[in-house]
């Protein structure tokens, strides 16, 4: 009986960590508040999401989301869903959208670091490879 | 005695196995080692140019590692007495029956010992694993060409 | 972060609670078991049911033996749809390599480095 307790205890907490508050963290090589704004509620339309980081820069545009642990069995279909929105609002883009925890971290890494052009041309080739990497 | 009656016998004799409390030893035993990988697989996701999806073959390497550890010193044979399926069940059992074997079977060469031996318990998984990987993806194969479903 | 690591607990352990009960309701033998299980994982592969169960649960999914014929289902497919039939046989190993192939390594190694200490179950 404690054991199954334990067990309810652990899924609720689950749960509760999943409706964190939504995070979307961008990083706009030319500053347009605009895009950015477009961007963002194109992430905030999807009730599954609980993270998203996006860069622009140069007509690229990687975005990559995180999705609640109660959707993740959708979650291919999310990103899907995400990047056919993202492609039919930034039609002039280079869009690619991952859904990969690693990718969030590289993006959020350059977010961070706000590097220079060279650098975020270099960087922004290594996280679409990794993410094109298969198994 | 007919058959029916003697295993009416048997089962009154022989000790009842506790299975609600296996279940859980299984269940704890497992989920640490599950536990442990994902773990291991946000190291490998952290600290090395890994994503989810292809940090899950160093992961499963690097428990199979932990297995040798722990097998050759004789602590996976303590934790399989209580965690039973916990313990198989995960990959950590498979390389554990895999090295156990051929550690083993050492004294008997590394030819004939070892290397005959190694497969011996963990075998019918990759038999039956490929055989029946080939099955489905033969069944999946030919459907599609039927046009039946689609990839 | 946390919340994938309980996740993998719990999922990893009840997958462990349905070979327990192979082992003790069906009392099937250990071997009987776990091919049974991976034949499990590789028909669920062809469903497509296994890549969203790993999206979920991580190594709740990917670490116990299902994951296994999962795999080598996965590879096999992969490799069907881009070859067609003959990527059936060809592509089986593609991806699954490192469980068997570490396994491998680490025994000889440890074969090397260890000595039996009676009967090891």
């Amino acid at each position: 009986m404690m054991k199954k307790l334990w067990i309810i205890s652990l899924i609720l907490l689950g749960v509760a960590g999943c409706s964190e508050e939504f995070k979307v963290s961008t990083y706009h090589v030319d500053d347009d508040q605009q895009e950015i704004e477009t961007l963002t509620k194109v992430f905030k339309d999807n009730q599954n999401l609980s993270e998203a980081a996006a860069v622009f820069f140069d007509h690229q545009l990687v975005v990559s989301v995180q999705v609640q642990q109660m959707s993740k069995f959708k979650k291919e279909k999310i990103r899907k869903s995400i990047e056919k929105k993202v492609k039919s609002a930034f039609p002039d883009h280079d869009v690619y959208v991952s859904s990969d925890l690693k990718i969030t971290w590289e993006l959020k890494k350059i977010i961070d670091e706000q590097p220079t052009t060279d650098e975020l041309k270099k960087d922004l080739k290594k996280v679409k490879a990794l993410a094109k990497e298969e198994t | 005695m007919d058959a029916e009656s003697y295993q009416k016998t048997v089962d009154q004799i022989a000790p009842k196995r506790p299975v609600l409390l296996n279940c859980m030893k299984a269940f704890l035993t497992g989920g640490i080692i599950c536990a442990i990988g994902q773990l291991v697989s946000f190291v490998f996701m952290y600290f090395f140019s890994f994503t989810e999806r292809t940090a899950s073959n160093p992961s499963v390497a690097t428990m199979v590692f932990l297995s040798m550890v722990l097998t050759g010193f004789g602590i996976y044979k303590k934790i399989g007495q209580f965690g039973g399926a916990g313990s198989a069940v995960p990959v950590t059992g498979f390389g554990n029956a895999v090295i156990s074997a051929a550690i083993e079977h050492k004294s008997e060469g590394f030819i004939l010992g070892v290397g005959v031996n190694m497969f011996k318990l963990a075998g019918p998984v990759i038999v039956y694993g490929v055989f029946s990987a080939f099955v489905v993806a033969l069944i999946k194969t030919i459907l599609v060409k039927m046009g039946v479903i689609s990839w | 972060m946390i919340v994938s690591v309980i996740i993998a607990f719990i999922v990893g352990g009840l997958v462990c609670v349905i070979g327990q009960l192979l082992f003790d309701v069906a009392k099937l033998t250990p071997a009987h078991t776990l091919s049974l299980m991976v034949v499990i994982g590789s028909v669920l592969d062809g469903f497509g049911l296994y890549e969203p169960f790993i999206d979920f649960a991580g190594a709740g999914a990917t670490i116990p033996i299902t994951s296994f014929g999962n795999s080598l289902t996965h590879g096999a497919l992969q490799e069907a749809e881009k070859h067609g039939f003959i990527g059936v046989l060809t592509g089986m190993f593609e991806v699954t390599s490192s469980g068997i192939s570490a396994a491998i390594i680490f025994g000889v190694i440890a074969a090397i480095l260890f000595k039996s200490k009676g009967k090891v179950s």
